[in-house]
């Protein structure tokens, strides 16, 4: 079910009513959440939910394990949790990736490849609900949490709808707590809601969806037949596309859970104006960044990779080489996450040379200078992300190439196009807490007035945005 | 890496925001208005769909919705917008 439809609306509307109506009926309310949270895993495609069920009860058992196995816990419960979750990550995920490498492999040797050849249907949000297990299991055996009351409980945690298929990736340290207090919620903040509601709709249905449709899908389908101009526009296009289709879905996420009284941490915060790509790290997809921090680049460390003398550098980069496996089962995402832990490991070495050139002085902070390191690094992922869209290396190469070569023709530049592309790029305002005034006015508004504004925003967004929705690009992940 | 101060998390601890009964209502408002707004257009969109119970329901659903629109004259505004920023369709 896509949040930007009308049945989401309609899902949503018995949701939010039955939450707030059953609250105080214990067992009734916490069955009605799991079921509307399975059920809107269901209207997709049935067939996956055991799957969910599946990851729920082993992970709910074997953390229980773990938990019991006594203090220090005994690393085997974890150990096959992490297994457990990555082999059907690896199964559903990465069989097809993996076997046609290793045909190509086997061509090129001249082998006969003994795989047999599978295309394995991808359970929507996947990787997402994998890598919310594996927190969970290492958590409770590092002892930072105490496992679920109930298996219920985790099942709710695991299968919460607003998070459920494209995250933002909820710690059960996070959810948790809240959700057992739920009862002390009073007040909702609707002005926050909204606004992250109704401004993620505006950011997918108006300018993903129309950045999506009239620059960034038709030159990356004929890499070759755009000249200069509108290659270079397609490139920064999608940069806009990616940021508003992925922070949109966050956001309604965020706005949703905020509704049924959940807090959900936030997910970016102007990626595309952070001054270093580490810091582009800190602003985007906060929750898979801290995730690979915590849960990869951290084990790293606590292992031989650890005791080496680059053990920083070489562990950001396969951190990043993980982190782009993880987003698509291709070499294209592979490329993508090279480029990016590249990119880390030369700016740390680059940093640390300028500081001992300097005398160990640091180095000069100012207006233009950061400007200029803005520049530097949104460039930087631009070009980055044309791996992450394109279909392949070659396709690539060229679309980048055909950036230096002739610049006769435009056919894309147009006054709405520009208008969208700036809006999209200029909608990072909307992160963190700059719109801080605007929620506190809606929620001083009367409950009709509340209503009218909500209304005609929508009316606006959904008048401006084209017919249809296409799924968020984080699905396929 | 230094995470950043979640406006979120502060502004739930400091209760910002309003009762859930308000909260409810405010929300009818929202999908009664929206409705109002939108009932044409929405109608327009489920008609679109292919035939089966699922089309069927979304028609009866819509139709009070899109009576309410053309009655109170609200379907204006988008049908308006539409019009008026008609984005040009992709190359």
């Amino acid at each position: 079910m896509l949040f930007p439809t009308l049945s989401f609306a309609i899902f949503f509307l018995i949701v939010f009513s039955g939450y707030w109506l059953l609250i105080r009926r214990g067992v009734i309310w916490k069955l009605f959440i799991l079921a509307a949270s399975w059920f809107f895993y269901a209207f997709w495609d049935w067939r996956f939910l055991g799957l969910l069920i599946l990851y729920t009860i082993v992970n709910y058992y074997l953390s229980l394990a773990s938990y019991r196995s006594g203090r220090p816990p005994k690393r085997r419960w974890v150990v096959l949790a992490v297994i457990f979750n990555l082999s059907l990550l690896g199964v559903f995920k990465y069989y097809s990736f993996f076997t046609l490498s290793a045909y190509a492999v086997c061509n090129w040797a001249g082998v006969r490849c003994p795989l047999p050849l599978l295309y394995i249907t991808l359970p929507i949000g996947i990787s997402f609900f994998t890598f919310q297990a594996i927190s969970y299991v290492v958590d409770v055996h590092r002892g930072l949490i105490k496992p679920a009351n109930s298996i219920l409980d985790f099942a709710i945690y695991k299968s919460f709808f607003p998070q459920l298929v494209a995250g933002p990736i909820v710690r059960a340290s996070h959810y948790l707590p809240q959700f057992y207090r739920i009862m002390d919620v009073r007040r909702i903040d609707v002005g926050r809601a909204a606004l992250l509601i109704l401004g993620g709709l505006f950011k997918k249905v108006v300018i993903a969806n129309y950045i999506s449709a009239h620059v960034v899908d038709p030159v990356f389908a004929n890499v070759g037949a755009f000249q200069g101009p509108d290659s270079l526009l397609a490139i920064y296009g999608y940069a806009v596309q990616i940021y508003c289709d992925f922070s949109a879905y966050s956001d309604i996420a965020i706005g949703a859970a905020t509704l049924l009284g959940i807090h959900f941490p936030e997910n970016f915060n102007a990626p595309y104006f952070a001054t270093s790509v580490s810091q582009f790290w800190h602003r985007w997809h906060i929750s898979l960044s801290t995730w690979l921090r915590d849960y990869l680049f951290f084990s790293l460390y606590s292992t031989r990779l650890g005791r080496w003398r680059f053990a920083l550098v070489i562990n950001t980069f396969i951190t990043f080489l993980l982190g782009g496996l993880w987003h698509g089962a291709s070499w294209t995402f592979v490329m993508w996450g090279a480029l990016l832990g590249a990119y880390l490991m030369g700016e740390q070495l680059l940093g640390n040379l300028l500081v001992r050139m300097r005398g160990g002085r640091p180095l000069p902070d100012g207006a233009v200078i950061r400007f200029c390191q803005r520049v530097v690094v949104f460039n930087l992922i631009c070009i980055s992300s044309v791996f992450f869209r394109a279909e392949s290396f070659t396709d690539g190469a060229i679309l980048l190439h055909r950036v230096f070569s002739l610049w006769n023709v435009v056919t894309l530049f147009t006054i709405p196009t520009v208008l969208i592309l700036i809006t999209g790029f200029l909608s990072q305002f909307m992160d963190g807490r700059r719109m801080e005034p605007v929620w506190n006015w809606f929620n001083r508004l009367p409950v009709v007035g509340q209503g009218l504004v909500a209304a005609v925003a929508l009316t606006v967004i959904l008048a401006l945005g084209p017919q249809g929705v296409a799924p968020f690009i984080y699905f396929q992940f | 890496m230094k995470e950043m101060s979640d406006i979120g998390l502060e502004r739930s601890n400091r209760q910002c925001g309003q009762s859930i009964s308000r909260a409810t209502l405010a929300l009818l408002c929202f999908y009664v208005f929206a409705g109002v707004f939108n009932g044409e257009a929405l109608l327009r969109g489920v008609e679109r769909m292919p035939y089966g119970n699922k089309r069927d329901a979304c028609v009866a659903l819509m139709k009070p919705a899109a009576w309410l629109s053309r009655v109170t004259r609200a379907g204006c505004l988008r049908a308006w917008l539409e019009k008026t920023v008609n984005l040009d369709p992709p190359p």
